[in-house]
């Protein structure tokens, strides 16, 4: 009887006003949990986040599952209402019918309020066996019965991020965490994907436009700052610019995090040791693009003829006391127009042959290909602070050795 | 509780977390003695830099003066320690600092500790980074390039250096092991070996003039220059790794657990040396 006024009462004041009723239900806290679900690491310390997923407090942190895996969720709600039964029912519906059951509830008089936990519970269905899926947001419609579940009211919408993985992400190592950003670039460009070459073709067009932004939407650069020592993935996603290795390693990344287990995959490149006519080791390459203004050097050093004396690097470019080859804007990198492009070393990823160059976003078929089409010259020094270049490129070769990052 | 005493526990706790931070070193592969001073080193995993720890045998460990030193390694798996030496005043070591201008063909440095033994408060990481790369070189790393024209995929990919009258340096890629040995401006071969190493291996200079080697469990062995093997001298069969400490003044060498230095930092490395070091024959 006591039920049957309440009843009564509550459908009056949903039939007069809804959105009214809205309010007198609200979640507080939803949860999720379960097998095949991703500990997912900040960005910022490679910690995990917290184990509430979404609070009213405005609290929204990421969930993710390797595909075939099926959600658990609980939640938290508050009742608002003068008089209100023993107990009620509640569901969840979710996107693609991923729904939560129905389970009826006991409410708890608390002050000016009645609160309830809707228990864990297994989604009606799985996330697609074998499918990259990325749901931003993933919304539950939380819906409340008074009459165990023959009439149901909208009450709450929760909304999150969902992330779901191909397979399961491979193990974590020191410099490979489940970091936010790497599913948030990997599950949003590989959506829908289903074979791992698609897998890597998707998430390579994250880095051809070479605008490269965290999972906030934050540039990653590489060499915002020319001085930047940062080059181990957990410093780029921390600090937000680095050298060529973290964006290799982020690639490289964005492919483990689907499972897809690819060896062989990270390779160095330097120049081959060789000697210069004029002494010396060549073990230096210019990117694109340096403009070669004299040969001052060509009498005593007519093979590398152009001298560079005194180059400092500073925060934002080069200087020098004197300087035959001058760095101009050449091939843009990640978030930076013109990046640094005097180096010993640069690190690509290479997935079945393909060589990807992360940093610029530009593919190569091999490894000469790399100075024919990236590199302006190749350096040595003959004495302290003092290089020379030449800009015959067939002087020299790159090396390749080659590691599974 | 009185206000006192409380303020002597925030105390007591705060110099106890002093002593805890202190004593958190992971010491670099080896402590080496000479002219009755250590040296030790250990490595920031983030900016790859490392601190040279020095002191008097028979003072308190605690007591070491402490200083960045323009070397430094990577950190990634699987890990290398870094591979140094010291020999009346001067370092050898392979610079494996991960950077865009840190070449690997230039990488074995060779310094001078007196000369770095002043601070330099104004430079920055970068600049210290500058600085290990500038470094003179001590020989070409040719024991690198001719392991790569065999095989340019690493795995499970380790080195180390030795110096006494000349360097010797192990490369170890997929299995298989060279020693090689730097005499007159060119690299020898003295041995090659197959090894089922997946961790890092340690050189040791034998007082007997051969050359030993330690591998993670601390399993110790002579290398056998004429049948190209491994001879085993002392079962180690250690879970972790130990470090080495090499006294050159008494011609000894001591396996010694990182646990054991940190416990001993009230004491002289003599005396823990004497409490806790197992010596290598």
């Amino acid at each position: 009887m006591k039920a049957l006024v309440f009843l009564c009462l509550c459908c009056l004041a949903i039939n007069v006003s809804a959105q009214d009723f809205q309010y007198n239900f609200k979640a507080t806290e939803v949860k999720f949990s379960g097998t095949g679900s991703i500990s997912i690491k900040h960005d910022s310390l490679a910690t995990a986040y917290s184990t509430a997923h979404w609070r009213n407090t405005g609290l929204r942190e990421p969930a993710g599952w390797s595909s075939g895996s099926t959600m658990n969720a609980t939640a938290n709600f508050e009742f608002f209402c003068a008089k209100a039964p023993d107990s009620i029912s509640i569901r969840g519906l979710g996107n693609d019918t991923i729904n939560l059951p129905m389970r009826t509830v006991k409410l708890l008089p608390g002050t000016g309020m009645y609160t309830c936990t809707y228990p864990v519970a297994v989604a009606s269905k799985s996330f697609a066996n074998g499918v990259v899926n990325y749901y931003a947001p993933f919304n539950i419609y939380w819906e409340i019965s008074f009459d165990k579940g023959l009439t149901w009211y909208r009450a709450d919408t929760t909304d999150h991020k969902i992330y779901v993985t191909k397979s399961a992400p491979m193990i974590e190592t020191t410099n490979f965490k489940h970091f936010h950003t790497v599913l948030e670039l990997s599950c949003k460009n590989a959506k829908g994907q289903t074979t791992d070459t698609g897998i890597i073709s998707k998430c390579w067009s994250e880095f051809t436009d070479q605008i490269v932004l965290n999972h906030k939407g934050d540039s990653l650069h590489y060499y915002k700052n020319y001085l930047t020592s940062n080059t181990q993935l957990p410093l780029l996603l921390r600090h937000r610019t680095a050298q060529c290795y973290t964006f290799a390693q982020l690639f490289a990344a964005l492919i483990k995090i689907q499972g897809v287990n690819k060896t062989s995959n990270y390779v160095f490149i330097t120049p081959r040791a060789v000697a210069s006519p004029c002494g010396g080791t060549i073990n230096r390459f210019l990117v694109k693009n340096w403009s070669f203004i004299k040969k001052s050097d060509s009498s005593a050093c007519p093979s590398f003829p152009y001298k560079n004396v005194g180059t400092t690097l500073t925060s934002s470019g080069y200087t020098h006391t004197s300087a035959d080859v001058i760095d101009q804007t050449g091939i843009p990198g990640s978030c930076n127009s013109n990046p640094t492009s005097f180096f010993n070393n640069h690190q690509i990823c290479k997935f079945d042959g393909v060589y990807y160059d992360a940093c610029y976003g530009v593919k190569f078929s091999s490894l000469s290909d790399i100075k024919t089409k990236a590199f302006d010259a190749w350096g040595v020094q003959l004495s302290t602070g003092t290089w020379n270049f030449t800009d015959d490129l067939s002087r020299a070769d790159l090396s390749e050795t080659i590691t599974t990052w | 509780m009185h206000i006192w005493s409380k303020t002597l526990l925030v105390l007591l706790a705060f110099f106890n977390c002093i002593f805890y931070a202190q004593a958190q070193w992971r010491i670099e592969r080896k402590i080496i003695i000479e002219d009755g001073q250590f040296y030790f080193f250990t490595v920031d995993d983030e900016t790859q830099l490392a601190t040279l720890y020095s002191g008097l045998v028979s003072q308190k460990l605690k007591g070491a003066k402490k200083r960045l030193f323009p070397i430094g390694r990577e950190y990634t798996e699987p890990f290398n320690p870094l591979a140094f030496d010291i020999n009346a005043d001067e370092f050898v070591g392979v610079n494996w600092i991960l950077n865009s201008m840190n070449g690997r063909y230039d990488a074995i440095k060779k310094i001078s500790i007196k000369d770095w033994s002043k601070g330099r408060a104004d430079w920055t990481n970068e600049d210290w980074g500058q600085a290990s790369f500038d470094m003179p070189v001590a020989a070409p790393n040719d024991p690198w390039e001719r392991m790569l024209e065999v095989n340019n995929t690493l795995e499970n990919c380790f080195f180390d250096i030795i110096q006494s009258n000349t360097l010797v340096m192990g490369v170890c890629n997929q299995g298989q092991l060279w020693i090689k040995e730097y005499k007159g401006n060119i690299w020898k071969n003295r041995a090659e070996i197959k090894v089922p190493f997946k961790q890092c291996f340690t050189l040791i200079n034998r007082p007997n003039g051969k050359i030993g080697l330690l591998d993670a469990h601390a399993n110790y062995y002579q290398i056998d220059e004429q049948k190209n093997e491994l001879s085993l001298i002392q079962k180690g069969n250690y879970v972790k790794a130990q470090i080495v400490i090499v006294d050159k003044d008494k011609k000894e060498n001591y396996l010694i657990a990182n646990e054991a230095i940190e416990a001993g930092i009230y004491n002289s490395l003599d005396q823990v040396i004497k409490e806790s070091a197992i010596k290598l024959h």
